[in-house]
């Protein structure tokens, strides 16, 4: 990541006032960014990002500076990693009971968890048939996107993004009836 | 069911809903895309085709479509929700009123406190330090919540404490954050649970800002919605 200008600082000379506020606004950065199961792990985060924006800290002005959106990106990053540490000791040791949605499959019984995976699955294999461009236009509106979103994204005119939208939809609700596959 | 009823029966909702609930973890994540290029996809700042590849990434890898989710909220939630409605001159002058009665208090509270040598605890101090373990969820837990009347009600700290309350599905979908709520509760809009199967829980917690300054965060509570 770039950083704004200014020279490089050891880390030893940092005041430690200057550390606190930085602290405090990665303490921020991180409390909006954290999703609810990680709620446990926000002291280590926030100390993640600390070191991590100290050791590669620049000047301006005589104060460390970092703009709002820097450290948000770096929270974001710190708690991407975290995520996906996660998800790998998940597959290591698989009763491991850190992830919520495990924790909430289990109490809804061993039908509904194979039902679930089945659907996953489902979704999965239907998204990969459809057409590249379907794929993508449907791949961001399921993920929460609205056509205009998918739009911005995509760089596509809204129009267009519509109509991919549409026929992909379309192809991968029947792609999902074909298999059989209930809501 | 006939084919043609089976495929009518995935709404949007649906597909979205059962999307956002794999949470199976693909590969070792080695060829995930970085964290930067998750979120400058979803910023929309990402060159046309590592976008794409990136974008074809989620739809098999769920836990970099989580992150795309989280990245796609951050950015889409820059500008928190405020439920009250006020506008923005509202704000500001009620703000300066405040900030008035505020100053009077304090100068009439330091000619009391001197005159009689110094007030007992504050109603705020029994609550600082503690870590927010005083802030329980009033919602019964084995009641599931009406998604037309999500009402998430928790402890009250003192006269004064003001909330911040961010809630989530199970798989870190975003769903709605409120800030400066004076009451303790939040009405979460019907629309804002899309994401939440009938059944599902959402999962919700709550910084309280006490009078005196100090912060408290309650543990992570879950809620069934019908």
């Amino acid at each position: 990541m770039a950083l704004a200008g200014g020279a490089v600082a050891p880390v030893g000379s940092i005041a430690d006032e200057e550390v606190e506020v930085l602290r405090r606004r990665i303490v921020a950065a991180v409390w909006r960014t954290c999703p609810a199961r990680l709620t446990a792990q926000l002291e280590d985060l926030v100390q993640t990002v600390l070191t991590q924006l100290t050791l590669s800290s620049r000047r301006s002005e005589g104060k460390l500076h970092f703009s709002s959106t820097y450290i948000a990106k770096a929270a974001y990053g710190a708690i991407v990693d975290e995520l996906r540490r996660i998800g790998r000791r998940r597959e290591e040791c698989l009763d491991e009971a850190a992830d919520a949605l495990e924790i909430a499959s289990r109490e809804a019984g061993p039908e509904a968890i194979t039902a679930s995976r089945e659907i996953a699955r489902g979704i999965r294999d239907c998204l990969t048939r459809l057409v590249q461009s379907r794929r993508l236009a449907v791949a961001l509106y399921i993920q929460g996107c609205t056509v205009p979103e998918a739009a911005r994204v995509l760089r596509w005119s809204a129009k267009k993004t519509e109509n991919l939208v549409y026929r992909g939809l379309v192809d991968l609700r029947a792609c999902l009836a074909a298999k059989g596959l209930k809501p | 069911m006939t084919r043609q009823a089976t495929a009518e029966a995935w709404t949007d909702e649906r597909l979205r809903a059962a999307f956002a609930t794999v949470a199976e973890v693909a590969g070792d994540g080695s060829t995930c895309p970085s964290a930067d290029a998750l979120w400058a996809c979803a910023a929309g700042s990402q060159h046309g085709e590592d976008c794409e590849a990136t974008i074809l990434h989620l739809t098999e890898c769920p836990a970099c479509a989580t992150a795309w989710r989280l990245a796609r909220d951050l950015q889409r939630d820059a500008e928190p929700v405020v439920l009250s409605g006020h506008s923005r001159w509202f704000r500001r002058t009620w703000v300066q009123a405040a900030a008035v009665a505020a100053t009077l208090a304090l100068a009439v509270g330091l000619v009391a406190y001197t005159r009689l040598g110094g007030l007992s605890r504050g109603p705020a101090a029994e609550f600082r330090g503690r870590e927010g373990d005083w802030i329980h969820c009033l919602v019964p837990a084995d009641e599931a919540l009406p998604r037309d009347r999500c009402r998430l009600v928790w402890t009250a700290g003192p006269a004064g404490t003001v909330y911040d309350v961010r809630v989530t599905t199970e798989d870190l979908t975003h769903v709605v954050r409120a800030l400066g709520l004076e009451q303790p509760e939040l009405v979460v809009p019907a629309e804002k649970l899309a994401h939440v199967p009938a059944g599902g829980n959402v999962v919700w917690q709550v910084r309280a800002h006490l009078p005196d300054g100090a912060l408290a965060d309650s543990p992570a509570f879950r809620t069934a919605v019908r």
